[in-house]
């Protein structure tokens, strides 16, 4: 399945990243470590080595450079994948600087999501949005570009939001606002595109309620959005 | 005598550190940004001397200075984040 | 073993080997009860839509086995292993405090059941997830008294733990036997070295957090339900201790996986002394790490990123012991046996859930990873893969040592096989479910997650299967099972050479004396003037029981019980603990062990052992009264952002009054000094009136300070006021608790002063006592001017 949004294209190209280094260091961490176990199993009649332990007695061995290689080696690893780790936070952390930008305020509650849009109107449980569109720029006005901003906060408890299917996510936390931010590329409504059902959820427990509390999202092309904007239907 | 003369000497840099803490706190103006961090200062020193005579006894303080030395550093990240936290700027706006 | 009547002997025994007994067999029967909750939460989740489980019940299930499981299984399964073979491992003939060893071990059972009784409080237990968030765990948002009565099961559990703690930490240090350096102990007893000092500095930010909620929960502060404090302080907090606790699960069984890897294979330990200062890197640095948990929590980007690298920073350490685990295999003779079998596949599933870790360390992968599946595979991977099934390794290893009998080897490699079968059944599928949120009662089938849960469930059947015949196979084995050899695996550390099972001073032959060349036994010379005949302290006379442990943690479960359900019980209880005080500071010494140190000190030679043991208590107080502090610090600085201006200097408090009792308590510290001199000297009536001096003073820094509190309630100055009155009264109620703890127990010093034969004797408790009551003052030099002056 395409990505929904280009959030969620990059948290996959990192992830991928992320189990490419993951395999090629496990698989080599096992070859080895099963490699072991096969060569050195005891075979009848080969006698143990003469520094095996005994009660009391435990040798000295190994090459202290063991640690300085690893070290180094992993260092290594870990600054590629910190910096694109990094850049990929850049992106998420920092919603672009768009005019066009639609914001909505979000707030969680015991069980369920409020969605408040500029011109005070008001959903629950589902959330409606314009999608990407790059002709709205700037200089163009009265269009939304599709950037979508939003100011999520929590009602009563800790609550914390995402849409899995964009890669984004925040904590919705009583007495805080945070921010998140995203673009949507493909229009649908969840009866036409079912990842878009349930496509917002909570993610941290938050009462009986917790597995309960999602909403739908619905993507919308500037026509209908604006529709929807102007006359909340 | 010795270590009674000891005890009623570091007891009276104690009250000494006492008054000047209730001096800088009655008459802040005069010490500005500094007041906070001075008084943070003498209550510190006062720890230490509490911990270095009162509590030491006869036994010597390396090891225990050690245990003490790792107690604050892992203490102090605590700190510094809980602080950061709170103080540096983060996303979105406070209601 | 001393004949006695069975019910003597377990309800009183004091002998480590006994106590070790008893947390093995506890620690199983809550595994048991942990692992059906799991079990009935996997039923619910197998297919969607179910109807099993309510969703309260499943809210409770999902956070009491996760509480049970970390503080009620693992670590006290670590600590049975402990108690049984560390002293014996460094060569000693006991803990250093054995009646202390056996009270942390009924505390640990008392409030075990004090925890399984929340269920039945009414209203239902704690349904907030082990994490405890706030401000849901708050009154307010969960007001069942079966909450507020876990918080205090779990006080109590912390209380045996810092008792454990310090006992074990006095006996490594201090009783090791002549030429058992530290570099020369085995694996286990290095990992429990770790664990220890890690619990000592990570548990006191639990309790502390726990303090500040019982007070919401109880007294009406406000720390978690303002909102210039709340949600995030909790965070914080939770997550300091929460973090370095993780370690304190692994630790214990990956350490047996080195010994058990170097046993087995025949071959020396690769890179021991890489492996030790690796241990000490990775447990400082998990002091530094505990945000990785909050990094969708909105705060400072760059705060977190530095989090990201610390985290990705402390797989190093852990990465190096891994490989020199594997190379510790090379040029060996590896034999297959059940406990060799588990440490391989300990190890393998570490590696598993170290991997997926360094992807939780990513501050952006989390936006997908937060609060899913993905996390809750990673950490079963690490703490059930990397610390459970290294210690059911120990299981299978030691079980021939402490029965004395062979358990079945075919039924061990059934047990392995279908162990890991399911747990990677389990477990493995989790990663693939990183879009469904945790903890969530039920699912719909739309959602697609149905077919995964399925295999899941069936996993934790499988799973959950394969320990029955772990269990069939020991406990029939303990009987019937073919005698065992003293060493059948070749094992180097101390108890392989000591009879199965060992004899009640461990050693037949004679104090332990360890050279490069192996283990030698020198006599001990008896007092009058012959050689011990054969053993090693059987001196006639001495007993390895008391009464008192199991009657302390009966009234202090009872007490705390009664806390919440009803002053009866409540009076009851603190009957019961003040009559067993009484009690056991009448036990008299003499015809009892006293361990002494006579081999290996290094570096506390010169500290006795109950003076180090009071230092070591005095560092868990620092990171308990630091992270108060903490919370302080945080507060304050928090308040202007959310519009709540602290009250200034002298707005609320009379600096003049707080003034005066400062130079209280501090005059009562010179009289305490005082009474260490006067002592030394063989002064009687210095000693006793400055005893009584600092009694004195000590009350009248308690009187003042409930004046004090009296004219600030009636001021309006109240628990629930706000931030800045809430942690004025916590911060003051927390050491004015210390202040009247201080003075029971001088109470005891100067009882025992009044009646010594000579200063000298009663010296040793003064000398204890004045370290705690330092700390008593030292505390206040900073609480004053916080709370006072700035």
């Amino acid at each position: 399945m395409p990505a929904l949004a280009p959030s969620a294209e990059q948290w996959q190209s990192l992830f991928t990243l992320y189990i490419i280094a993951a395999v090629i260091v496990a698989g080599a961490v096992f070859g080895i470590f099963f490699y072991f176990l096969v060569r050195y199993r005891r075979k009848p009649g080969v006698p143990e080595p003469k520094d095996a332990p005994r009660v009391g007695v435990m040798a000295d061995r190994g090459n202290p450079a063991l640690a300085a290689i690893l070290t180094a080696l992993l260092v290594a690893l870990f600054f590629g994948l910190t910096l694109n780790t990094f850049a990929l936070n850049a992106f998420l952390q920092n919603p672009p600087n768009d005019p066009n930008a639609l914001y909505v305020d979000v707030i969680g509650f015991q069980w369920g999501w409020r969605f408040v849009y500029p011109n005070g109107h008001e959903i629950i449980g589902t959330l409606k949005v314009p999608v990407a569109n790059s002709t709205c720029t700037a200089s163009v006005r009265g269009c939304w570009s599709g950037t979508v901003i939003l100011n999520i906060t929590s009602a009563d408890v800790f609550h914390s939001f995402g849409i899995a299917i964009f890669k984004i996510k925040r904590d919705a936390i009583p007495g805080r606002v945070n921010q998140a931010w995203f673009v949507a590329d493909k229009v649908g409504i969840p009866d036409t595109l079912p990842e878009y059902l349930e496509a917002i959820r909570c993610y941290e427990l938050c009462g009986t309620g917790h597995a309960l509390m999602f909403a739908d999202l619905w993507v919308l092309n500037q026509d209908n959005f604006r529709s929807f904007y102007t006359t909340g239907a | 005598m010795i270590d009674e003369a000891k005890y009623a000497a570091v007891y009276s840099i104690l009250m000494l550190g006492l008054i000047v803490e209730l001096l800088i706190a009655v008459d802040r103006s005069a010490f500005g940004a500094f007041a906070g961090a001075a008084i943070l200062a003498i209550a510190a020193l006062q720890a230490v001397f509490i911990f270095l005579v009162y509590m030491h006894g006869r036994f010597g303080p390396r090891p225990v200075t050690v245990f003490a030395a790792i107690s604050l550093l892992t203490v102090l990240p605590l700190f510094i984040a809980l602080l950061y936290s709170v103080v540096m700027p983060h996303h979105g706006s406070l209601p | 073993m001393v004949d006695w009547h069975p019910l003597k002997r377990w309800l009183f025994t004091t002998n480590h080997k006994d106590v070790g007994i008893l947390y093995l067999f506890t620690s199983l029967y809550f595994f048991v009860a942990a692992g059906l909750l799991a079990l009935t939460f996997r039923t619910q989740l197998a297919v969607p839509s179910n109807t099993f489980l309510q969703p309260d019940e499943y809210n409770q299930a999902v956070t009491t086995h996760g509480l049970l499981m970390l503080l009620w299984v693992l670590t006290p399964l670590g600590a049975a292993f402990a108690n049984y073979f560390v002293p014996i491992q460094i060569g000693a003939r006991d803990m250093a405090f054995p009646r202390l060893n056996a009270l942390s071990y009924w505390v640990y059972l008392a409030s075990g059941l004090l925890a399984l009784s929340s269920f039945f409080a009414g209203g239902g237990t704690a349904d907030w997830g082990w994490t405890t968030y706030a401000p849901l765990n708050s009154t307010e948002f969960s007001p069942a008294v079966g909450g507020s009565m876990m918080g205090l099961a779990l006080m109590l559990l912390m209380a045996s733990s810092i008792v454990s703690t310090v006992n074990f930490l006095v006996t490594i240090f201090r009783l090791r036997a002549p030429g058992m350096s530290l570099m020369r102990l085995p694996m286990f007893t290095w990992a429990w070295i770790f664990t220890n000092l890690l619990m000592l500095w990570a548990f006191p930010s639990f309790v502390s957090a726990l303090s500040l909620l019982v007070a919401d929960r109880a007294f009406g502060t406000v720390f978690f339900t303002s909102t210039q404090g709340g949600p995030l302080l909790w965070d914080h907090m939770f997550w300091f201790f929460g973090h370095p606790e993780v370690y304190v699960l692994l630790l214990p069984g990956f350490g047996i996986v080195g010994d058990l890897l170097s046993t087995f294979s025949r071959r020396p330990l690769y890179a021991k002394k890489i492996i030790i200062p690796c241990l000490a890197i990775a447990s400082i640095l998990s002091f530094t790490v505990w945000a990785h948990h909050m990094f969708m929590t909105g705060i400072s980007q760059s705060l977190l990123e530095a989090f990201n690298i610390t985290t990705e920073l402390i797989s190093i350490p852990f990465a190096i012991i891994v490989v020199a685990y594997i190379l510790t295999l090379s040029g060996g003779r590896i034999r297959f046996a059940t406990p060799m079998l588990f440490a391989t596949g300990s190890l393998g599933l570490f590696i598993i859930g170290g991997v997926t870790g360094v992807f939780n360390s990513s501050v952006a992968l989390d936006t997908g990873f937060r609060g899913t599946f993905w996390v809750v595979g990673h950490f079963h991977y690490t703490i059930v893969g990397g610390g459970l099934t290294g210690l059911f390794a120990g299981l299978y290893y030691w079980f021939p040592k402490i029965t004395g009998r062979m358990y079945s080897e075919r039924l061990g490699k059934v047990h392995f096989v279908i162990y890991m079968i399911g747990f990677n059944l389990l477990y493995f599928p989790m990663h693939l479910l990183y879009d469904m949120p945790r903890r969530i009662f039920t699912y719909d089938a739309i959602s697609g997650w149905g077919p995964i849960n399925l295999i899941i469930t069936i996993g934790a059947f499988t799973f959950g299967f394969s320990q029955l015949i772990m269990f069939a196979n020991l406990l029939w084995s303990a009987r019937r099972g073919p005698e065992a050899s003293q060493d059948p695996w070749g094992g180097y550390s101390l108890e392989w050479g000591v009879p199965s099972p060992p004899p009640e001073f461990n050693f037949p032959e004679g104090v332990p004396v360890v050279s490069a060349t192996g283990v030698t036994y020198r006599p001990v010379a008896m007092a009058d003037g012959g050689h011990a005949n054969g053993s090693y302290g059987a001196e006639s006379g001495e007993e390895h029981w008391s009464r008192w442990p199991i009657v302390v943690a009966a009234g202090a479960g009872i007490a705390l019980w009664g806390l919440l359900m009803g002053l009866p019980a409540l009076l009851l209880g603190t009957g019961i603990l003040t009559a067993a005080f009484v009690g056991w500071g009448h036990e008299s010494l003499r015809g009892r062990q006293v361990i002494e140190a006579i081999g290996e000190k290094w570096p506390f030679d010169r500290l006795e052992n109950v003076s180090l043991g009071m230092w070591i208590f005095i560092f868990g107080e620092i990171a308990f009264f630091g992270t108060l502090f903490g919370a302080y610090v945080f507060l304050r600085m928090n308040s202007p952002l959310t519009g709540f201006v602290w009250p200034r200097p002298g707005e609320v408090h009379n600096i003049f009054w707080g003034g005066f009792n400062t130079i209280i308590l501090l005059t009562s510290g010179l009289t305490m000094v005082f009474a260490l001199t006067f002592a030394r000297r063989g002064s009687y009536r210095g000693l006793q009136g400055s005893l009584v001096a600092t009694f004195a003073l000590g009350a009248f820094f308690m009187v003042n300070k409930a004046f004090e509190w009296h004219e600030l309630f009636a001021s309006g100055f109240t628990f629930s006021t706000s931030t800045a009155s809430s942690i004025y009264y916590v911060l003051t109620g927390v050491h004015g608790a210390h202040v009247i703890a201080g003075l029971v127990a001088l109470t005891y010093v100067m009882v025992k002063a009044f009646k010594a034969s000579s200063t000298t004797q009663a010296s040793g408790a003064v000398e204890i006592f004045g370290i705690y009551w330092g700390m008593v003052d030292a505390v206040w030099v900073f609480l004053f001017p916080l709370l006072y002056l700035l």
